[in-house]
């Protein structure tokens, strides 16, 4: 596990929590928990996810 | 898409191998190849059994007929399937047949005659619980193999195939009347009895070899017909079969031996390999069995599973695909629904390399191309797979890049220069040079910079391609209808499929005419090493591309080396835009292109000479000798330099031919960025362009959406640029904005809905 960094929303200068995020490709719907803004809901989406589980996804969906 | 499958009714995957057609058990000889090669007799064996009901026996007599039908028979010797089989005999150790539990069947079948081929007819239908009636007027079994064989070894064959079936032997009965057996209740009866006995009036006037006797089916085969002993036994086989669907359906089906095949194979695929001599008393040792079982090719119409990079690429045969494709281009209501080849169909280079090898004519391609509209109709197609190259024909076409220009002080062209869109943002100097050249030959040249609209074909955008077919039309039709000196051979084959009336010429064709005035210190660097020239996939039956060159690199003195299979190979991996969709493909076909010769290449459309550069292959567009450009290897420029290449080409033109000022300008943007090689490599990877990057950060800017990393004093912005949703990660400085990272995704957010203002539902927090 590589150490979490510390993320602030820099509107509402608050530390990003995790929870749960809607994600829609190709009609297809999925919820997925990643860091969010308490406050005004903004994600961060870390490069390891995009280009790791999120990339398997799409592709799983282009060819499902 | 209906004519597409009903081409693949012609499709000769499935078709029998040359042996097989010729063999008169129709042997899966490839099946038995298979496992003899891997040495495994035991499953070898059952394959053969299978085949022929009494393996020793057959294996003893076959006179190999397959041999005279064998392609290798030509080259060196054909492939010796009978020592195969008899090593496999002797070699195999599970020798007994299986007992299958199948419920008894209270149908009555008679057979007369116990030779060879009344006892394969027994064994078969016993073997699927037939009340089966063996009548042999002898007090033996077996007729005509005591002549041919040792009894010891057929009698053994015999006895073995027969342990587990029950049927009724009657021996010394000679069956001289038919109806007795009629009136018996015998459904069917097979009749071979032998060479001279008696067919009991069944064959008649007209021959024919089978009857109906109020209701029971007779049928007559084996040496009573004349037949060799192997074909005797093939008889009873077929017969026992043709027994069954008489008893399943009622129908009389006698079974007509046919040799045909549609099968095919590429003559590349045979290479000469000596037959192998078995070294130990006529059977093969297991070295020298799978030595002999690998000089089979395993023949199969398979010249597009190796030529097709689709096909090849996903190890899938083409009716495989069809399938797939069929049921991702049907409506979301069909049955038949599913999306499994929405990659697939996009990964497609639209090279037409499997159109030039399938011996069925299918338009594979074709289909592909059609099933692209289908999925952009059917709202099915991912925007992110085109959006790139969409936008880059837009900015082609748009204000800063297109250019319609009747030649300088002319208002009239006879010929206008149509380089394509991508000659120019690789190097201004490609269409530059070669126009001032054109002009020298013929001032009534005109220029006509835009893209060809072939992008808008590929994304499946019908109207789309439509309309940017019509606007070429309109800019042809504006210069006086020129005939059109086309350098890049996509544009000229979608110019041809799209727009027959425009007359073209390839520009290389045209630069070889008149007297050759080729001659700079490259060309004479370049004398002393062999080249290869690479066709484009798309200069394919486009003659006057590829003589063309060819001329232009003879009148340079320049030694060529033709591929080893000219110009049939596939795409460098630049066409249908398939690389976005699916970058892997792009990788494997780089690499097989790349790896076609040692010799670096020649070629002559812009994009595979990037690739090659990109692959690190040493590649040279034929306009580099000529006009003394770039050298084999070098840097290409990434993607935001390629646009600024194309303004900088029309401002250039425009200023120095034309004495015009450029009217629209792209803007400077305000936003600085540091970019290090490896954030641009990675932007190009990802199609990305400084303007994105620069579009990310004046949103995060003027919305506050942005993450702050508190360790490493670095912010995270994201925003969704059409299809895609571009990060990054960057660091204000004096300067500008350094850019410590960059990635996409293709799935959306869904809290942009509520950001963008189209959604108030706030659940999602």
């Amino acid at each position: 596990m590589e150490a979490k960094p510390t993320l602030i929303c820099d509107r509402c200068h608050v530390e990003l929590e995790e929870a749960e995020a809607q994600f829609l490709y190709l009609g297809n719907k999925m919820r997925h928990k990643v860091p969010r803004c308490p406050q005004c809901g903004l994600v961060y989406l870390p490069e390891s996810l995009v280009t790791g589980r999120m990339r398997k996804l799409e592709e799983a969906l282009e060819e499902k | 898409m209906d004519q597409f499958l009903k081409q693949f009714d012609q499709c000769r995957q499935w078709e029998k191998p040359f042996c097989t057609a010729t063999c008169p058990f129709h042997m899966d000889v490839l099946d038995f190849q298979e496992k003899m090669a891997r040495g495994s007799y035991n499953a070898a064996f059952k394959t053969f059994r299978n085949a022929v009901a009494f393996p020793d026996i057959v294996a003893a007599l076959c006179p190999e007929y397959c041999a005279s039908s064998c392609p290798r028979k030509d080259l060196d010797q054909a492939v010796q399937l009978n020592l195969l089989e008899k090593t496999c005999v002797a070699k195999a150790t599970k020798k007994d047949p299986t007992d299958y539990n199948v419920p008894i069947k209270n149908r009555k079948i008679a057979v007369v005659g116990g030779g060879m081929s009344g006892l394969a007819c027994a064994l078969r239908l016993s073997s699927k619980k037939y009340d089966v009636s063996l009548y042999e007027k002898t007090d033996r079994l077996g007729g005509r193999l005591w002549e041919l064989l040792p009894p010891a070894l057929f009698l053994e064959d015999v006895r073995r195939q027969f342990q587990f079936e029950n049927y009724s032997l009657h021996l010394n009965t000679e069956v001289l009347n038919i109806k007795e057996l009629v009136a018996q209740g015998f459904e069917a009866i097979y009749i071979a009895t032998g060479k001279g006995g008696s067919d009991f009036g069944v064959l008649g006037e007209g021959y024919v070899p089978y009857r109906l006797d109020k209701k029971t089916a007779l049928f007559l085969g084996g040496s009573l017909l004349e037949k060799d002993p192997i074909h005797s036994i093939a008889d009873g086989l077929d017969m026992a079969w043709a027994i069954e669907i008489y008893l399943k359906t009622g129908k009389m089906e006698y079974p007509i031996f046919s040799s045909e095949t549609k099968a095919a194979i590429s003559k590349d695929r045979l290479q000469t390999l000596a037959a192998i001599v078995p070294s130990n008393d006529g059977i093969f040792t297991d070295k020298e069995s799978l030595a002999e079982a690998s000089r089979c090719i395993r023949c199969q119409c398979d010249s597009c599973r190796t030529d097709c990079d689709l096909s090849a690429f996903y190890k899938k045969w083409p009716l495989k695909m069809r399938d797939e494709i069929m049921s991702t281009v049907s409506p979301s209501d069909s049955i038949l629904h599913g999306t499994p080849a929405i990659r697939l169909i996009n990964t497609c280079t639209d090279c037409r390399l499997f159109e030039e090898s399938c011996p069925a004519d299918i338009k594979f391609c074709e289909m592909l191309r059609e099933a692209r509209l289908r999925l952009h109709n059917l709202g099915k197609m991912p925007g992110a797979y085109h959006q790139f190259w969409l936008a880059d024909m837009e900015h082609a076409n748009g204000e800063f890049a297109a250019l319609v220009k009747t030649p300088p002080h002319e208002t009239q062209s006879n010929y206008a220069f149509f380089p394509g869109c991508q000659l120019g943002a690789t190097d201004p100097r490609y269409v530059s040079e070669t126009y001032r050249y054109l002009l020298s030959k013929d001032p009534q040249t005109g220029l006509l910079l835009r893209c060809c609209g072939v992008p808008a074909a590929w994304s499946g955008n019908e109207k789309r391609h439509a309309a940017e077919i019509a606007s070429l039309k309109n800019d042809w039709e504006r210069l006086g209808c020129p005939t059109l000196i086309i350098a890049c051979p996509s544009c000229a084959r979608e110019l041809k499929e799209q727009l027959p009336e425009v007359a073209t010429i390839s520009l290389y064709e045209i630069l070889s005419q008149g007297e050759p005035l080729w001659g700079n210190s490259k060309i004479q660097k370049k004398q002393d090493c062999l080249y290869s020239i690479f066709d484009p996939c798309s200069a394919k039956q486009q003659e006057n591309f590829q003589t063309g060159v060819r001329e232009l690199v003879s009148q340079c003195g320049i030694a060529i080396e033709e591929l080893p299979n000219g110009d049939h190979h596939g795409c460098c991996g630049f066409g249908g835009h398939a690389k976005i969709a699916n970058p892997a493909f792009g990788d494997y076909v780089a690499k097989q292109r790349s790896g076609l010769s040692e010799n670096p290449y020649i070629t002559y459309c812009i994009n595979c000479r990037d690739i090659f550069y990109e692959e690190r292959k040493p590649a040279l567009h034929v306009l580099d000798l000529l006009f003394d450009l770039n050298e084999e290897t070098g840097a290409l420029p990434n993607l935001s330099e390629r646009r600024k290449n194309r303004v900088q080409l029309k401002e250039s033109l425009l200023t120095e031919l034309w004495e015009e000022k450029m009217e629209a300008i792209p803007e400077t943007p305000k936003t600085k960025l540091i970019l290090t090689a490896e954030i641009q490599q990675k932007m190009n990877e990802q199609k990305l362009l400084e303007e994105d990057i620069i579009n990310v950060l004046e949103f995060a800017d003027s919305t506050g959406r942005r993450i702050f990393d508190q360790e490493k004093k670095t912010y995270t912005a994201f925003r969704e640029l059409g299809y895609i949703t571009c990060w990054v990660e960057y660091r204000p400085v004096q300067e500008g904005f350094e850019i410590l990272n960059v990635y996409t995704h293709r799935i959306t957010i869904e809290l942009e809905m509520i950001w963008n203002g189209s959604k108030t539902d706030f659940d999602l927090r």
